[in-house]
């Protein structure tokens, strides 16, 4: 188990070198500048000269890129051209509202999907069955930031009961996570579904029955854990990809998070701020998709076995 | 008729399963009586209705598509058809348990077997968490699997030492019937020897009534004190070992007779009942039997009466109508 987690996270080194190389070069081949943004309109070359040379923009792609990786192996993500602090900084700002917002989505997201899951797995080929994977399908295919303005609209400009946009407390959190995960519970329901289906006609559960175990527990207990498996899998993508910042959620809702953070460094051509984000990113997707690995081994124990083989 | 101290008093069974493309009939008006720690053996081909049978006694005939409806149906003195399901799932377990055929897919995975066991003991007996892994301990023991290996897994275990882990389940709340489904079918000869002998123990020690559904006539031989024997969802013949074993009356019980090895005459050829049991969604007219019984006559056609050969022995074959009627199976 421990030579696994060492094993995948050495991997995550050359992954990450991969990351910032690609985000680092399409960076630079995207037309316009930071030099030109942060330059006056009539700055003389000199100047110009200058400015690379306090922004260590000097030298070639290479040669840019092979200083960026030499600070990133000693751990510094650089300073931001536009803000002038340091990426990690900036970042730890804006990561708890995100971290706040994805927890919160789940949240959500496993509120709806579990209960509706298992019932339609249970009701399978009845009206409620139906009802929920149309439900499902609607969530899976309605788009985030249209359901969030419809929530706008009904609760702030309406009936004013809840605030549009920022993140003061628990209110200012209610609709982004409703937007969030309801888009997430779609999926989520349509794996719960056909997990329960796989489990419920299982001939353990009816040895749970017939030792008397009341229906609900048979459900919860016996039949869930065994359907948890691919329901943790994506719930794991999930929350691995919500970590990285909701842009669209983010924007209508003026929510300080990282997703506004890396599309405005992508704006402003802010290299070394969008790279740091998006490997920050990688990080916490792949620690989310670990997570989820090792859980597997307390879901199942037969996995748990293959482990320490 | 002298009051008999029943555990089990079924009557007028009936099972059927609707589905849209058509309704099959499962177990057809069923009759069983069990006395107080006595062990019947039900038999019959695969497809007779013997599990059917069994799960409508503890309620889990799968509804829909399943109806079971029945005339009385008594387990231990209680009366299971009007029951709440909170008195069914009281009584699961606890009155009545059953073994279930397939011990590589009755456990559950994903939790210990001592969890498994424990389980059972903590819904009915009246005690703490500590107490029922203890009790759990003790039932691995008693069927012959050291008590440490509660914390493993059914994964870890063989499938004789699985079928064992069931069998404790069902035991461990010294329920009054045992409903065991084939229990060793799945199972190599040794381990089934060695189930068998245990199952034979642990009934003794706790004066349980059994139920062996099997095919297999020589378990029942070896275990059972009564024989009834199913064809297409409904008893054909019951009575003692004796009775069925030796008097054979029923042509069905002398066609399954004939079809078992001969341990004195190994050149003899075995020989085979002829055809195959009826589609239960379109059974025969009368006697479900006769399209392939060697005896039949126009009258099978009609529905047919059930008959007392003796105080213990009974038998569902109109040709006895004939005095002079008799099969070819000697009597012994």
């Amino acid at each position: 188990m421990i030579r696994y987690i060492v094993k995948r996270i050495l991997l995550l080194i050359p992954v990450i070198l991969a990351v910032s190389f690609v985000v680092y070069f399409l960076m630079d081949l995207a037309p316009g500048d930071v030099v030109s943004m942060l330059a006056p309109q009539d700055a003389t070359p000199e100047q110009i000269e200058q400015l690379k040379e306090e922004l260590n923009l000097n030298g070639t792609l290479i040669e840019r890129y092979g200083r960026y990786i030499l600070d990133l192996l000693h751990g510094d993500l650089g300073d931001s051209y536009m803000q002038k602090r340091p990426v990690m900084e900036l970042f730890a700002e804006r990561f708890p509202a995100t971290f706040k917002l994805a927890l919160a989505s789940q949240v959500v997201a496993l509120l709806i999907a579990l209960p509706l899951g298992i019932t339609a797995a249970r009701r399978r080929g009845t009206l409620i069955d139906g009802a929920s994977m149309i439900t499902a399908m609607i969530g899976v295919s309605m788009p985030s930031f249209w359901l969030a303005l419809l929530l706008i609209i009904l609760f702030s400009s309406k009936l004013g009961i809840l605030p549009s946009g920022g993140d003061n407390g628990f209110a200012s959190l209610i609709m982004p996570a409703i937007a969030l995960g309801t888009s997430q519970a779609g999926s989520l329901t349509r794996i719960t579904r056909s997990g329960m289906l796989d489990v419920l006609s299982s001939d353990y559960l009816r040895t749970a029955r017939a030792k008397g175990v009341p229906e609900k527990t048979v459900i919860r207990k016996h039949a869930l854990k065994n359907a948890l498996i691919p329901i943790i899998t994506i719930f794991g993508s999930n929350l691995g990809n919500a970590l990285g910042g909701a842009v669209a959620i983010e924007t209508v809702f003026s929510w300080p998070g990282v997703g506004r953070l890396t599309t405005t460094a992508v704006n402003q051509r802010d290299t070394i701020l969008a790279t740091g984000c998006i490997i920050m990113f990688t990080l916490f997707l792949n620690v989310t998709l670990l997570i989820v690995d090792i859980a597997y081994a307390f879901v199942d124990p037969r996995i748990k076995a293959q482990y320490s083989k | 008729m002298s009051e008999k101290d029943l555990v089990l008093d079924l009557k007028n069974l009936n099972v059927k399963f609707v589905t849209e493309d058509a309704t099959v009939y499962a177990i057809n008006g069923l009759n069983m009586e069990l006395e107080r720690g006595k062990a019947i053996g039900l038999v019959g081909e695969t497809g007779a209705g013997k599990t059917t049978t069994a799960l409508s006694l503890l309620r889990l005939v799968q509804s829909p598509p399943g109806v079971v409806e029945c005339d009385k149906m008594e387990i231990n003195g209680k009366d299971v058809l009007t029951m709440g399901i909170k008195d069914l799932e009281s009584m699961r377990g606890k009155d009545i348990s059953m073994i279930f055929q397939d011990p590589m897919t009755a456990l559950n995975p994903v939790f210990t077997v001592g969890e498994q066991i424990a389980e059972s003991v903590f819904l009915h007996e009246n005690c703490t968490k500590e107490e029922a892994n203890q009790r759990a301990i003790e039932m691995l023991e008693l069927v012959g699997i050291p008590g440490e290996r509660a914390g493993e897994y059914p994964h870890q275990f063989s499938g004789g030492m699985k079928q064992r882990v069931v069998i404790a389940i069902a035991l461990a709340c010294h329920p009054q019937l045992l409903i065991a489904d084939e229990p060793t079918t799945a199972l190599d000869v040794t381990i089934q020897a060695q189930v068998l002998d245990m199952m034979k123990n642990l009934r003794e020690q706790y004066q349980t009534s059994l139920i062996m559904i099997t095919h297999d006539l020589g378990i029942v031989a070896e275990i059972c004190d009564e024989v009834a024997v199913m064809y297409a969802g409904t008893v054909v013949e019951k009575g003692t070992l004796e009775d069925v074993f030796n008097h054979t009356k029923h042509p069905y019980t002398e066609g399954l007779f004939n079809s078992l090895p001969n341990i004195n005459d190994r050149k003899a050829k075995l020989t085979p009942i002829k055809g195959l049991m009826p589609d239960p969604s379109n059974l025969p007219e009368g006697c479900a039997f006769h399209p392939r019984c060697p005896y039949a006559t126009e009258a099978c056609k009609q529905p047919q009466h059930l008959r007392q050969i003796s105080d213990t022995h009974y038998v569902v074959c109109d040709r006895y109508n004939e005095p002079d009627f008799h099969i070819e199976r000697e009597e012994k």
